[in-house]
């Protein structure tokens, strides 16, 4: 088999290694919710994973996901990945389209953009030792020789932290803690050297005394290595430890684009206005907060007229049931996308 | 008044390799009307703990001493039939899966009135009109109410908003403090969050490795944690509200409960650990009116509070 | 067909000591070792050779088209089965699609008609009875894989291993076959059973190899020769046992290999 080099650049693609490194373009993924070999399709019977998304995510930057469960961020990583392929709309990795890769290109996409997955103790086959686990990549893009390997991996875990490295070369994923197996997770996706890390809830199972470990690691290895990172949680206060620019999705589509901070201390979509309401913050001194938003169970079924937050909005307007409202800057760099804020 | 003690509580695991104690030596006071946050890591005995108060535990399970005290009555002691008067008319549970706990097969108002006929407590009739009158009090999240059907004394959370969206954990814990208000209901609210507990608990105890380290009013943990675990705790969580500071972790895994070490249980994690910490086991101790900690240097947790916010002490060598 | 003195190899000893002596060691055997189950078969053959030489030689002859079917059988049922199964859940759409079909139209064939009738096209010989099974007996293997396959599938190491540049031949071999093994191996053996089982009905029914002893040709021989309602104990009940522990025996194997494989199974 031929070994893809690094990855090989036409001209016009060198233009873009100034630009983003991956740019969503009006990214759209229906699922279908019949399946079968004869079965007929509606327009309606699709669920709208992903609806029109559009982002940049700037060379050596951070972005971070927020959400509630099923508002697309986990399809959003899939599509990013090219683990799927969108229905409709673009996804450009240093400016190619993913879904024009194949064979040696997509090969070599696969070095250039990794994953840490959410579960640590589904993140390595259980019949793999940590040796095994961690020098797959290397097999599979055929890196270094047999002996060659073996230091790889020793080094790869001495990065991690886990030391010393020998004790876990023979262990299997049920004889380590989830802090630890989430922390070879890492060590897996950097084998190959990538650029790109894609982090989907990769604390959410870990317990609070360890979390802050593997965070702080992520984003020194992610310092130390220039990575552009994407990080994936429903917790905010986490999403803000980690990232510079903050994406707020609901029902497949962006509520709120921006820098953080900026979107943390003064958000404008009434959705960001509600997750932060209702978020939890450590501190007695500050009792539950009143919600006004009615209680409404989204669905991402349907036909999708207006805009997808209208049902549960304390400031609906009429416009909101029939319009989708478009993104709108409503700061730096920050955008909204809320007809409060639109030529409305 | 108390409403629920525990008093040297022990819960065993027989296991294939020994037997491992679960929780070991539990004192715990639940006063009437009031919330209490219990906190810690998983594998620290918290679910254990709920479960030996309603006795339901596994199998390989049994209280190996201590006392259950509620309401003036030791449950401990009990024969499983009089046990029996006291599950969900007294003291009732909301499991950590609550997904689970409905079956999908029934309708939600037949499995209300299920349980309050069963029981024997009221007729069919009243107790169609008694769950319809739960369902209006607490709006959408009717699955997790079968636990109030009865109106019970004593609620036993376990977990009950992990793995919620933010919006809907929200509706429940402020549901929680309603029905605490309406019913005068005491609660115990298990959960490894402790934003949770300090928007919702009247007091927190919190666990490590089956044992109570530190219990206090909640208003007063977190400007003063007196336990070096507490104090970990709160280097580790992430505060949206707060200015951006480093997170620190506790290094190091909870000790095997087979084999625990013979001194304090958290002294292999922890910064300030003494010889006297490898040793001797840290009683709980009163250090002020309401404010327990089981720490030999729980005097000058002023000073550890300080040092604890230095990330570098927090690194343990490796074993 | 009912050749075969066996005269000549011993006898136990038939006084009440050397019963006890047997009986006290068969104890002990079985007290240390799940495989025992060996030690009873052989004692249960010693037996036999007391009661009926010519029996025995049946049972002993009769192992051989059982084992052979049983094994054969097995191995294609697990093979077939298994790879059908990964195939349908890795790739899913219309491939997992016709499969499955394929399989709901081997479920719906009955499957004792479809051997006589193919037997009665083919000859009736040991390989076409194999031959058979492998093409029914496949459909319960691959539809209890696609299933794990499918909740595998879903796995953060498998989503992973796509992230890393897996091909799709590496996933199922590497990232899919081993942690679906321990159930095709128990579906194996399984059909080990089922092997045995159907050739036994097959010869029962008469549509058997007529030039081969097979413990189901003499479970219907002894039909025939209305044994059952003789008494005849001796002559049905033998290659009944026999059966019976050959498929436990399949069972266990698997189960011995799967610990063996999979040493995380051991600590339970």
């Amino acid at each position: 088999m031929a070994r893809p080099g690094p990855m090989t650049r036409a001209p016009a693609e060198a233009a873009a290694a100034n630009g983003p490194l991956v740019a969503a373009e009006a990214v759209q993924k229906y699922f279908p919710l019949r399946r079968g070999l004869f079965a007929r399709r509606a327009p309606g019977e699709y669920l709208r994973g992903v609806d029109g998304v559009s982002f940049a995510i700037p060379r050596g930057s951070s972005l971070g996901i927020a959400g509630e469960s099923g508002c697309g961020k986990t399809t959003l990583a899939r599509l990013l990945l090219r683990l799927i392929t969108p229905t409709a709309g673009r996804i450009l990795f240093e400016g190619v389209d993913l879904s024009t890769l194949d064979g040696p290109a997509l090969l070599a996409f696969r070095r250039r953009a990794q994953l840490m997955v959410q579960n640590p103790y589904e993140a390595i086959n259980p019949r793999f030792t940590m040796e095994q686990a961690l020098a797959e990549p290397l097999v599979i893009h055929g890196i270094g020789t047999r002996e060659d390997r073996l230091d790889r991996v020793i080094a790869a875990l001495a990065q991690v932290n886990l030391r010393p490295a020998d004790a876990f070369l023979d262990k299997y994923p049920h004889q380590l803690s989830g802090g630890q197996l989430q922390r070879v997770g890492l060590a897996r996706a950097l084998m190959v050297d990538p650029i790109f890390l894609a982090a989907d809830e990769p604390v959410s199972m870990l317990d609070v005394s360890v979390r802050a470990g593997v965070l702080n690691l992520m984003k020194a290895i992610a310092r130390a290595r220039h990575l552009t990172t994407m990080y994936i949680s429903h917790d905010l206060s986490l999403v803000r430890y980690v990232c510079e620019t903050t994406m707020i999705m609901y029902l497949g589509t962006v509520a709120e684009l921006g820098p953080t901070e900026a979107v943390l201390a003064s958000p404008k979509h009434p959705y960001t206005q509600l997750l932060l309401a209702a978020a939890p913050v450590p501190d007695p001194g500050r009792p539950l907060p009143e919600i006004t938003a009615p209680e409404q169970v989204p669905t991402p079924i349907g036909p999708g007229i207006g805009c997808p937050f209208q049902d549960r909005c304390p400031q609906v307007m009429p416009v909101c049931r029939t319009v989708p409202p478009p993104l709108v800057f409503v700061g730096p760099k920050h955008e909204a996308a809320c007809h409060l804020y639109g030529p409305h | 008044m108390a409403l629920l003690a525990l008093e040297d509580l022990r819960v065993e695991y027989r296991t294939a390799r020994g037997t491992s104690g679960a929780v070991d030596g539990v004192t715990l006071e639940v006063r009437e009307g009031e919330v209490l946050g219990l906190v810690g890591e998983s594998g620290c005995g918290k679910t254990t703990l709920g479960r030996a108060i309603i006795r339901v535990l596994p199998r390989n399970a049994r209280i190996a001493g201590g006392k259950i005290v509620f309401d003036g009555v030791d449950l401990a002691a009990l024969p499983e039939a009089e046990m029996n008067r006291y599950r969900w008319r007294s003291i009732a549970m909301v499991p950590q899966a609550a997904m689970d706990s409905l079956d999908p097969v029934y309708r939600l108002g037949d499995q209300f009135t299920e349980v309050l006929t069963v029981t024997g407590a009221l007729t069919r009739t009243d107790a169609r009109r008694r769950s319809l009158d739960l369902c209006d009090l607490v709006g959408l999240d009717r699955r997790r109410l079968v636990a109030l059907a009865l109106r019970p004394r004593l609620l036993l959370a376990d977990e009950p908003v992990t793995a919620l969206d933010v919006v809907v954990q929200h509706r429940i814990l402020k549901m929680l403090r309603t029905l605490t208000a309406e019913l005068s209901l005491s609660v115990i609210l298990v959960t490894h969050d402790i934003s949770v507990v300090a928007q919702t608990c009247d007091r927190m105890a919190v666990m490590y490795a089956g044992n109570i380290v530190e219990t206090v009013p909640t208003p007063d943990v977190f400007p003063r944690p007196r336990h070096p675990y507490t104090m970990g705790l709160q280097n580790s969580f992430p505060n949206l509200l707060a200015p951006q500071e480093t997170l620190i972790p506790i290094e190091g895994v909870p000790p095997d409960l087979l084999h625990p070490p013979p001194g304090c249980r958290f002294a292999p994690r922890c910064p300030f650990a003494i010889d006297r910490c490898l040793v001797e086991r840290p009683a709980l101790r009163e250090l002020e009116p309401g404010r327990w900690a089981a720490c030999h240097r729980a005097e000058e947790a002023g000073a550890l509070r300080i040092q604890s916010q230095e990330a570098e002490r927090w690194r343990v060598p490796v074993p | 067909m009912r050749s075969g003195s066996v005269d000549a190899l011993p006898r136990p000893g038939q006084t009440w000591a050397g019963w006890r002596r047997a009986a006290g060691t068969l104890w002990g055997v079985l007290q240390h070792d799940r495989f025992a189950f060996a030690g009873i078969c052989i004692y249960a053959l010693f037996v036999l050779i007391a009661l009926s030489g010519d029996i025995f030689a049946q049972l002993v002859y009769g192992a051989r088209p059982a084992l052979t079917v049983g094994f054969v059988a097995a191995f294609f049922v697990a093979l077939i089965g298994t790879s059908v199964g990964i195939i349908a859940g890795y790739y899913g759409g219309w491939l997992d699609a016709v499969l499955m079909r394929l399989a709901d139209v081997a479920f719906g064939i009955p499957y004792l008609p479809f051997v006589i009738v193919l037997v009665a096209f083919l000859g009736p010989s040991l390989w076409n009875i194999v031959l058979t099974m492998a093409l029914l007996l496949w459909k319960d293997t691959a539809r209890v894989v696609r299933a794990q396959v499918l909740t595998l599938r879903e796995r953060g190491f498998v989503e992973a291993a796509r992230v890393l540049g897996s091909s799709p031949r590496r996933l199922m071999l590497v990232h899919l076959a081993p942690n679906v093994l321990p159930i095709a191996l128990l579906y194996g053996s399984l059909a080990v059973g089922w092997a045995i089982l159907t050739e036994a009905s097959v010869s029962f029914l008469g549509f058997g190899d007529p030039a081969r002893i097979s413990w189901g040709y003499m479970l219907q021989d002894a039909y025939i020769s209305q044994a059952l309602s003789g008494g005849a104990y001796n002559w049905f009940i033998p290659p009944g046992v026999c059966i019976m522990l050959v498929v436990m025996a399949g069972y266990f194997i698997s189960r011995g290999y799967e610990e063996l494989l999979f040493p995380r199974l051991r600590r339970r």
